[in-house]
């Protein structure tokens, strides 16, 4: 496997975990991205010593818990590299009331 | 206009145990993020009628009549400034009339802390309240349906 390669499955798979957890509605695609040849994946980046993962969340969740929540499931992946999580934005209409929060305010 | 300038910190929580900032790494807060947590939460004090000057209203429902949205952009009328651990919220409203101004502006700045510090883990160092003006009511209107004059 070459490096490339090595690259590109790290990525996608950081990228799939860090999607599924709770919280996350989509990853970032403003900044940062994994160049890989013929496509890319965005908001993930896996090279350097800080693992960087952008992800816009879900309305409704306390951003830390997100953020550590990626930060469990991905850590493995990487050899418990430090990850840097940036939240980029939350998405009002994936609306999940967790805690009572806010939804009705969230649509007016 | 008036400006109630009080800072709304109420405890002073040692920075350094910031919930942002471990040893497995950094979690950033866009800007973006706070405008629309801080924004949501003051609007869901009631007495807020609308939030933003008169130019961001004015240009907000142009904006909703042509994009068809359902309501203002959460963010209009907030402008923050996000550090590494802590951030600092200005906030545009406009009232509605019979409200004890400082009474409403104190709960916003209540409400915002507390929304922003619970889901975004930073700090809130101040939230600056600016009243633009004061929503008289569907009253203000001059109505137009009956004739003065016969």
């Amino acid at each position: 496997m070459t490096a490339t390669q090595v690259q590109q499955e790290l990525a996608e798979r950081v990228a799939d975990t860090a999607k599924e957890c709770a919280g996350v509605a989509d990853l970032g695609s403003r900044s940062i991205a994994t160049y890989l040849p013929g496509r890319k994946v965005p908001g993930v980046d896996v090279e350097g010593d800080n693992v960087r993962i952008h992800l816009v969340a879900r309305w409704g969740y306390v951003l830390t818990d997100v953020a550590a929540e990626v930060r469990r499931a991905v850590s493995p992946l990487v050899n418990g590299r430090p990850i840097d999580v940036v939240i980029e934005d939350v998405d009002l209409d994936a609306v999940v009331d967790v805690r009572g929060a806010l939804p009705e305010a969230a649509s007016t | 206009m008036s400006q109630t300038d009080m800072q709304g910190r109420t405890q002073n929580r040692s920075t350094k145990d910031s919930p942002l900032v471990t040893d497995q790494g950094k979690t950033t807060i866009s800007d973006e993020v706070v405008e629309k947590v801080a924004g949501t939460a003051a609007r869901e004090v009631n007495g807020v009628h609308a939030m933003g000057g008169s130019t961001a209203r004015a240009l907000g429902t142009i904006k909703e009549k042509l994009s068809s949205s359902t309501g203002p952009s959460p963010s209009q009328g907030v402008s923050v400034e996000v550090g590494e651990k802590q951030a600092a919220i200005d906030l545009d409203l406009v009232v509605e009339f019979g409200t004890s101004i400082i009474q409403l502006a104190n709960a916003v700045r209540r409400n915002v802390i507390n929304r922003v510090e619970q889901m975004t883990g930073l700090e809130v160092t101040e939230v600056n309240i600016t009243v633009n003006d004061v929503w008289l009511g569907e009253d203000d209107m001059p109505s137009s349906s009956e004739p003065r004059v016969e």
